[in-house]
């Protein structure tokens, strides 16, 4: 294979490897604008111009394969390639507007970024006073994304997006020479599924998420990696929050799952958390109660309504639930109740898991755990369907269930009816939720329990593949997160303290069940998404460059 | 929206090669042939006719120079500015055109006759000042040539043999 | 003179198959279809004929490029875009002997193995692609060109596709994206289009005059074509002259005729008896040359180079003494800045970039440093575009003002030199990693401006 030398640094690469793949390996910083590694490569931004040994000028990163014994030099190094990338960013300010104060990218600009670089920006400034080309500012085009035509470096990005991966091809250029514009035909609404992913590429302020922009300034974001609970395909994220409230959804690069992309269903999933009024207390019908004595009050009822009359306890997780939550669930049903169906499935979770709704990573199956359910044990025959039957049969008079709702889309009619219905079958039930949801409302018992982005925990993927998702925010209220209150509860059968740390319950996972093993918090997190670029900065990121 | 004719012409290029945008320029000289114009609702048409996304078919439009997102008169009349020309005078005859006309660059003679334009070299500078009616060249011209032009009837009289 | 590609441009029947077929057209398609296809290629790499279109690329050579595998389509793709302002040979060639642009077409085709060509013609040519488009039906008719060329057993169909005005169509790859219904944003190289061209597959371009030449080696062998000429510049070349002489026209020389004898014999001398100022040899993509500099240059690819411009097209466009310059060049920015497609940035900022600084001096409101602005903008398109009409856009800026400074130094204000621009802006100098260079670093000393301009 190949080895090339860039700035002094030696890799080792497969055949057919870009010079610039082969820096962002080492971790040398090649500005660009146009080159994504998720796109085909075009080569028209000219911001990625290196100095190879034995060329007569400087040649695109993007598009220049690696041969062996190559010897790269980048602007941080070479004159050459420094002076050739100023002239580069000089060009893309002779008609940009220069209307950084009003710009909603500020902070994640890569012209802001690259242009206060020492390496190769701060040019002398001399801006020619030309008469600029004026395009258009503020241009709608629906509900995801607004364009600023004049902002736009026509790195094609975007077009190639929309043409490549999600085929809507809905933006194209326009016209010739200095006087081209991105548009979209008649300004027509976008109607790609996932237009959010547009604002994401543009390296500037052109395209803007109209559901983020003039939110926040990016710098003061909270991040948490994170995993999309969406559906079952699992997109890595990141989770963008300030003062305990999430401000937006973005992708995390990993090539094994999603690539750069996530969907705008799943983007916008975490305003579902906030549409629905949330179960703050634990509660008894319409009594408060404290923690302590929910707890004892739930683990008893179930109890009694079930070893004392013989009867098996119905416990139903949905495979919404994290591993770890769906674990501590199993351990205490186990350990309290020798007698208990447990189960998972809503819907058709196992027969729509792997499903895809389109061509791209959406997936019909709307749990992100479904995998991680039947791993761990839950029976995927009998679901809410069979417990039904049981309960209208009087085979079972004690419930237990760990529900969340579904963070794209709606639980069906028939879910929602089957829910309620087995609610006034049974007469002891718990139901550890996180909303104020009217079908649950005939439980017995309900308890306050955290989402998705309060808290720690790992998802297992259709294909199997188990990802790490972080805590982004606090959660309000006495909501706790489920483990905790699993934890407790497995405390009140067996009288003995267990960890109910993510990570812990996570090692106790691996110690028992074949297929997570050997697997830890550490290793999900080092095969886990990469940032893109990988030094995190010139797109999202909170890192600086890495000083050089 | 177009003739028999210039819909199995485009269908030709659709047919024959080997992929469907592929005739998306033989459709777009048709189309400007025919309408004049290739706007909003020729493009959506195209769009149609070639399984193509509208901005596609916008994007390639708004490339080239022959193909107008508004009506251009009955003929057009272009006048070549090109270096060549440029060296043979043709600034003064498009100056002399443009008042003969009562048009400015681009713009359409009242009786919709005629819409001028001036273009880049159009390889013809062996007769400099270099101008087309259309796909015909009639240089080389003068401002009292183009007098004469406007006064035959389409123009139809001026064709260098 | 030598005439190859001219010999039969007079006779307006030659249009037709029957006049042509005895002026031995297709004579070379025939002697080719005998040989197989890697000896056509042998025989025109030992011609040593180079593309015609400007670049001087060996044919032979750019053909064996081609590596298909087993069944994979290769496409030949005829470059009658002719759009390198001053230039008219192919059309002029295809209207007067289309036959003998057929003949090279197949004939390259058969060498490379393709079995589809396309012509692809600018816009503007629609007249005469309609004269080549009755050649082309004739030469099927005939069973010359279609399924089974000449009973050869080798299928072959030529189309012919017009553009639609775009000066950058006739750019390789910016041809096969147009011939493909793109935007003709010309494709960053590798991969070149002999490994993925037009639907990404193997693909030569060849300009017409090239394919012409192709024709009459097949013919009359390689060396009868390598006897005429010049050193590595073998055959003829059609030098397309224009602007200030008598006689503007095609005119067909050995390479390594002189320069002054096309001018002064053939075209005519100058127009008005004028002297001469200046000519551009090969298309407004090339360096001028002065007067004193073209007079003792050869038409051939070694004496341009040696006087730092190049053959290119064989537009020749000449300037006399009564031409303004500046205003020259001026036509000529514009005409980049108007074609520039807008792909990558240098070409597409830079060219309007230097054709508004041009406007401004004609304006009357030039800046002093705005001829070494000029010179900067144009150094930083150079070598960094995507394809070579960035380069092409700087050769004539570069060379005008270093060859006619005193003409636009008289444009420039007469006032004592004003103080540069980041000063008066408040924007701070370079102090970039390499630092700045040490007269700036000497004035910035002086300045108490903010460090960097706000975006």
């Amino acid at each position: 294979m190949p080895i090339v030398t860039i700035d002094g640094r030696q890799v080792e690469v497969e055949q057919g490897t870009s010079v610039i793949q082969a820096a962002d390996r080492l971790g040398v910083e090649i500005p660009r604008f146009c080159y994504h590694p998720d796109l085909r490569p075009e080569g028209n931004c000219r911001m990625c111009l290196v100095d190879v040994e034995g060329f007569p000028k400087p040649v695109v990163a993007c598009a220049t394969p690696v041969v062996d014994g190559m010897v790269v030099r980048t602007p941080h190094e070479s004159p050459v390639a420094s002076k050739a990338v100023n002239g580069v960013l000089e060009f893309l300010l002779v008609n940009h507007p220069l209307d950084c104060p009003i710009c909603d990218q500020a902070g994640e600009c890569s012209l802001q970024d690259f242009y206060m670089h020492p390496d190769y920006g701060q040019h002398q400034s001399h801006v020619d006073p030309v008469e600029k080309v004026h395009k258009r500012k503020r241009v709608s085009l629906g509900p995801r994304i607004v364009l600023d035509q004049e902002r736009c470096v026509m790195c094609s990005r975007c077009v190639r997006f929309s043409e490549e991966v999600s085929g809507y091809a809905e933006l194209q250029f326009v016209h010739r020479g200095n006087h081209v514009e991105l548009t979209a035909f008649e300004d027509r609404a976008l109607e790609d599924p996932y237009a959010g992913n547009l604002a994401d590429v543009c390296p500037v302020g052109a395209l803007t998420s109209r559901d983020f922009r003039f939110k926040r300034r990016v710098w003061h974001l909270s991040h948490a990696d994170s995993v999309c609970a969406g559906c079952s395909t699992g997109c890595n994220v990141r989770i963008d929050h300030f003062g305990g409230r999430i401000e937006r959804v973005v992708p995390r690069r990993n090539p094994g799952v999603n690539r750069s992309w996530i969907c705008d269903e799943g983007r916008l999933s975490f305003r579902a958390l906030v549409a629905v009024p949330r179960l703050m207390y634990p509660r008894q019908g319409a009594t408060e109660l404290d923690w302590s004595e929910a707890v004892a009050l739930s683990h008893d009822s179930l109890r009694a309504a079930s070893a004392a009359q013989g009867r098996p306890l119905a416990a139903l997780a949905s495979a919404s639930a994290t591993n770890e939550s769906l674990w501590l669930f199993r351990q205490y049903v186990l350990a309290a109740f020798p007698l208990h169906r447990l189960a998972f499935r809503l819907e058709r979770e196992i027969a729509e898991v792997s499903q895809r709704q389109d061509n791209l990573l959406r997936r019909l199956d709307k749990h992100p755990n479904t995998m991680g359910a039947l791993h761990l044990g839950f029976d995927g025959g009998e679901g809410l369907d069979g417990l039904l039957a049981l309960a209208e049969s009087g085979a079972i008079e004690g419930l237990l269930m760990l529900y969340y709702p579904p963070l794209v889309g709606e639980e069906s009619k028939e879910t929602r009816e089957r829910i309620t219905r087995l609610l006034h079958l049974v007469p002891a039930s718990v139901v550890l939720t996180t909303h104020e949801l009217p079908y649950l409302t005939a439980a017995k018992l309900l308890l306050p329990v955290a989402t998705w982005s309060e808290e720690e925990g790992t998802y297992t993927n259709y294909q199997g593949l188990t990802q790490h998702a972080d805590k982004a925010v606090p959660s309000r209220g006495a909501v706790r997160p489920a483990v905790e209150v699993l934890g407790d509860l497995w405390h009140c059968a067996t009288a003995a303290r267990r960890q109910t740390r993510p990570e812990e319950i996570f090692r106790e996972i691996a110690d028992s069940v074949p297929v997570f093993r050997d697997l830890t918090y550490a290793s999900l997190e080092s095969r886990s998404a990469t940032a893109y670029p990988p030094e995190g900065r010139m797109h999202y990121g909170q890192e600086g460059f890495a000083g050089r | 929206m177009l003739s028999e004719d210039a819909v199995r012409e485009i269908e030709a290029a659709r047919s024959e090669e080997e992929s469907l945008r592929h005739a998306l320029l033989t459709a777009l000289r048709v189309v400007q042939r025919e309408r004049r114009q290739v706007g909003s609702a020729e493009i959506a048409y195209i769009a149609d006719l070639l399984d193509l996304s509208p901005a596609v078919v916008q994007g390639v439009a708004r490339f080239y120079d022959q193909i107008t997102q508004t009506p251009t008169g009955q003929h057009v009349l272009s006048l070549c500015r090109g270096i060549s020309c440029y060296l043979c005078g043709a600034d003064d005859v498009a100056a002399e055109v443009m008042e003969v006309l009562a048009v400015g660059r681009g713009g359409t003679t009242a009786d919709g006759q005629f819409t001028l334009r001036l273009v880049e070299c159009i390889g013809d500078c062996d007769h400099a000042p270099a101008a087309m009616v259309d796909d015909r060249f009639i240089g080389p011209v003068e401002g009292g040539a183009i007098r004469a032009l406007t006064r035959a009837e389409g123009g139809s009289a001026w064709h260098r043999s | 003179m030598a005439q190859i590609l001219t010999r039969n441009v007079s006779d307006p029947a030659q249009r037709e198959l029957s006049t042509a077929l005895r002026s031995s057209a297709y004579l070379g398609l025939r002697q080719a279809l005998t040989l197989p296809p890697h000896e056509v290629v042998a025989e025109i790499e030992a011609s040593g004929l180079r593309g015609r279109g400007g670049a001087g690329f060996p044919t032979g050579r750019k053909w064996s490029f081609i590596h298909a595998q087993a069944g994979q389509p290769v496409y030949l793709l005829c470059n009658a875009d002719e759009s390198e302002p001053g230039t008219f040979k192919d059309h002029y060639l295809i209207e007067r002997d289309p036959h003998l642009v057929l003949e090279g077409v197949a004939i390259a085709a058969y060498a490379i193995g393709a079995h589809r060509a396309y012509i692809y013609m600018r816009g503007e040519y629609t007249g005469v692609a309609e004269t080549l488009g009755r050649a082309l039906a004739e030469a099927i008719e005939a069973r010359i060109i279609g399924p089974n060329c000449m009973n050869s057993g080798y299928d072959l169909s030529i189309a012919i596709q017009l553009g639609a005005g775009a000066y950058i169509c006739g750019e390789e790859t910016g041809l096969i994206q147009s011939l493909e219904g793109r935007r003709a944003y010309p494709r960053v190289r590798p991969p070149f289009p002999a490994v993925h061209g037009f639907l990404q597959e193997p693909t030569v371009v060849n300009n017409v005059e090239t394919l012409a030449c192709v024709a009459r080696i097949m013919a009359e062998g390689a060396q009868a074509f390598s006897d005429l000429g010049t050193g590595r510049s073998t055959g003829t070349k059609l030098i397309s002259v224009s602007g200030a002489v008598e006689r503007p026209g095609v005119y067909e020389v050995e390479m390594g005729y002189p320069l002054m004898e096309l001018l002064e014999h053939e075209a005519g001398g100058i127009r008005h008896g004028r002297k001469l100022k200046g000519v551009i040899p090969g298309g407004t993509s090339v360096p001028i040359l002065t007067a004193d500099e073209a007079a003792p240059l050869t038409i051939d690819y070694e004496s341009m180079q040696g006087a730092g411009t190049m053959l290119g097209s064989g537009g020749m466009i000449v300037f006399d003494e009564e031409t303004s310059m500046p205003h020259a060049l001026l036509r000529i920015a514009e005409f980049y800045a108007h074609e520039s497609c807008g792909e990558c940035t240098p070409c597409r900022e830079g060219t309007g970039w230097m054709a508004w600084v041009l406007r401004r001096l004609l304006a009357g409101e030039g800046r002093p440093g705005d001829l070494d602005l000029l010179l900067r903008v144009g150094g930083n398109i150079e070598g960094r575009t995507i394809c070579g009409l960035g380069d092409a856009a700087v050769q004539p800026v570069r060379s005008f003002i270093h060859k006619f400074r005193a003409e636009f130094e008289a444009l420039l204000p007469a006032a004592a030199p004003r103080e540069p621009d980041w000063q008066r802006h408040g924007h701070g100098p370079r102090t970039g990693r390499f630092g700045p260079p040490a007269e700036e670093a000497a004035r910035s000393q002086a300045v108490d401006g903010p460090p960097t301009a706000a975006l």
